[in-house]
């Protein structure tokens, strides 16, 4: 492998390091180091256990920073020194994690905050499976499209950060209900794109059965997400259980709402753009009690406007 | 036999196709012709069972066609975005289990393991002409398929047409490119003003150069004085 890495770096030339480099955003990467850093130190300094929560919250950024990067063309090129471009991208984690290693007062869960992002490195991108040296585990129909899609656009890194604090939930409550939360999140972005006609008829013959097939792929989805936050949860705080599977199910049910409103706004080969503030709100909802009939009420509502707009086109 | 009768539609007030009658046997091309927004994209809508509410009748067969009988290979096909050939092809075979991918793909020749944003116009035109070859559809309707296409693309995708031909499909192509017309139709259907102006069987295609000019300089002599 250092074999393979150093003849990789010898065949290249300075611009094109420097292309590459400016073409991966590291200088938004850096911006995110220095914030990051600066929050570390601080946190450090007054020896606040609680840095943790900040330690999530900014993995899930510096994720986001990969999953926006939008360099699916340079991609391409830099498939051809793979372990060139997964040492840049993980020279930041490797980075940050050894500080936080090094210098945390709860230093001892740093080593699985640094070992998942590294597994996830090596999950396929945007290039194809085969060349990656893995497979895809594919747990339901070969028309769930919109989950692969959703992976290689940078979704995989939000799953991770997702299992990540699921396994950190072991040791912290709180965490297993963040990895909850951030994993509807990942998920909401795999709605993003309306299909073309022809996938619409290949799925489908009518609207109602189409939205059902969504909705069952969605939760198939959603549940081997969580299926590991869930076991911990009963496992590990069964007397509070209850709190992990009413989260669960209103994420769930967040989502549902979630596709329905892509739906309802349907127009093959466009994009859907999701209205946050309207997620969030029905998110907040589902937690206060006297809001909790006003998603139910949207959702019946959705349901039958979603199915009107998609029996246009069927 | 594909047989549209007395086909007419119109958006709102505007009349867009009026009167259409056309008849195809099996394993026979024919071309539309015909200015942009004259109603050629509106007819294979309509024969793709695309627009509902339309005048007159579609039938193949003497039944009225439906819509899993006819594949419609749009002007710019479009993809679900990072997803690999083969997988977009994946989804239509889990609808259509028949549907052989390796086996057509010998006569496509596509890269089916590479992410679909990565495909050339030519690549992506092929890629979705498979797909809607997926159901075996005996109706084959192409809009514009030669458009954006190199020299190179146009002939393989010409060689594409002529096997499907041979496998005794329907085929219809609307396209601007009148060199590829002539060399693939059996019959040429000239649109004007939502109605068939002119026909032409393969005798008669000498005379449809000349009579292009002639169409072009009647109707168009405006911009003909302009360009001069």
């Amino acid at each position: 492998m250092i074999l393979q890495l150093t003849l990789s770096i010898l065949n290249l030339r300075r611009k094109q390091i420097s292309r590459i480099l400016a073409d991966l955003g590291i200088l938004r990467l850096l911006m995110l180091f220095i914030f990051y850093s600066f929050f570390q130190f601080f946190l450090i300094h007054i020896k606040e256990l609680h840095a943790f929560f900040v330690d999530a919250a900014l993995l899930s950024l510096l994720s986001a920073a990969q999953a926006n990067r939008k360099d699916e063309k340079i991609l391409l090129q830099l498939m051809k020194f793979p372990i060139l471009y997964y040492l840049l991208e993980n020279l930041i984690w490797v980075l940050l994690f050894t500080w936080g290693i090094a210098f945390s007062p709860s230093n001892y869960l740093y080593p699985i905050l640094l070992f998942l992002p590294l597994i996830t490195s090596f999950l396929p991108t945007n290039r194809s499976i085969e060349s990656q040296g893995f497979v895809l585990p594919i747990p339901f129909s070969a028309s769930a499209y919109d989950w692969r899609s959703g992976m290689r656009n940078g979704g995989a890194w939000g799953i991770i950060v997702a299992i990540v604090l699921t396994v950190i939930g072991l040791f912290r409550f709180e965490f297993l209900l963040i990895g909850i939360v951030v994993s509807s999140i990942s998920i909401f972005g795999f709605y993003t794109q309306n299909e073309p006609r022809q996938i619409l008829y290949a799925v489908a013959d009518t609207s109602t059965s189409f939205l059902k097939k969504k909705i069952k792929q969605m939760a198939l989805l959603f549940l081997l997400i969580n299926s590991f936050a869930l076991l911990i949860g009963l496992v590990f705080y069964f007397q509070v259980f209850y709190v992990v599977a009413y989260l669960f199910l209103g994420s769930f049910f967040v989502l549902f709402l979630m596709i329905l409103q892509k739906y309802i706004t349907y127009e093959p080969n466009t994009n859907f753009r999701a209205n946050t503030f309207i997620i969030a709100f029905y998110y907040i909802s589902i937690f206060i009690p006297f809001l909790i009939p006003l998603p139910l009420i949207v959702g019946i509502r959705s349901w039958k406007r979603a199915n009107r707009q998609l029996s246009y086109y069927f | 036999m594909l047989e549209l009768k007395n086909i007419s539609f119109a958006y709102g007030e505007k009349q867009v196709l009026q009167n259409i009658n056309i008849s195809i046997e099996k394993g026979k091309i024919i071309g539309v012709l015909g200015k942009n927004g004259v109603g050629k994209t509106t007819l294979f809508e309509i024969i793709a069972q695309w627009k509902k509410n339309f005048n007159g009748e579609t039938l193949l067969e003497n039944e009225t066609l439906l819509r899993a009988q006819v594949g419609y290979l749009e002007a710019k096909p479009t993809f679900y975005s990072m997803i690999t050939g083969r997988e977009h092809l994946n989804v239509f075979k889990v609808r259509f289990p028949d549907f052989d991918i390796d086996g057509w793909n010998s006569i496509f020749e596509l890269p089916l393991d590479e992410i679909v944003d990565y495909y050339s116009t030519g690549m992506k035109k092929r890629l979705a002409l498979m797909m809607l070859l997926s159901a075996d559809a005996p109706v084959i309707l192409l809009d514009e398929p030669f458009l954006g296409l190199d020299v190179e693309a146009s002939i393989d995708l010409e060689k594409i047409i002529n096997t499907l031909k041979e496998r005794g499909k329907i085929i219809l192509i609307a396209s601007h490119t009148l060199s590829a017309l002539q060399k693939l139709s059996d019959k040429i259907y000239h649109f004007s003003g939502g109605k068939v102006e002119q026909t032409f069987d393969k005798e008669s295609f000498d005379e449809l150069d000349g009579y292009m000019k002639e169409y072009f300089s009647n109707n168009h002599q405006d911009i003909v004085d302009k360009l001069l």
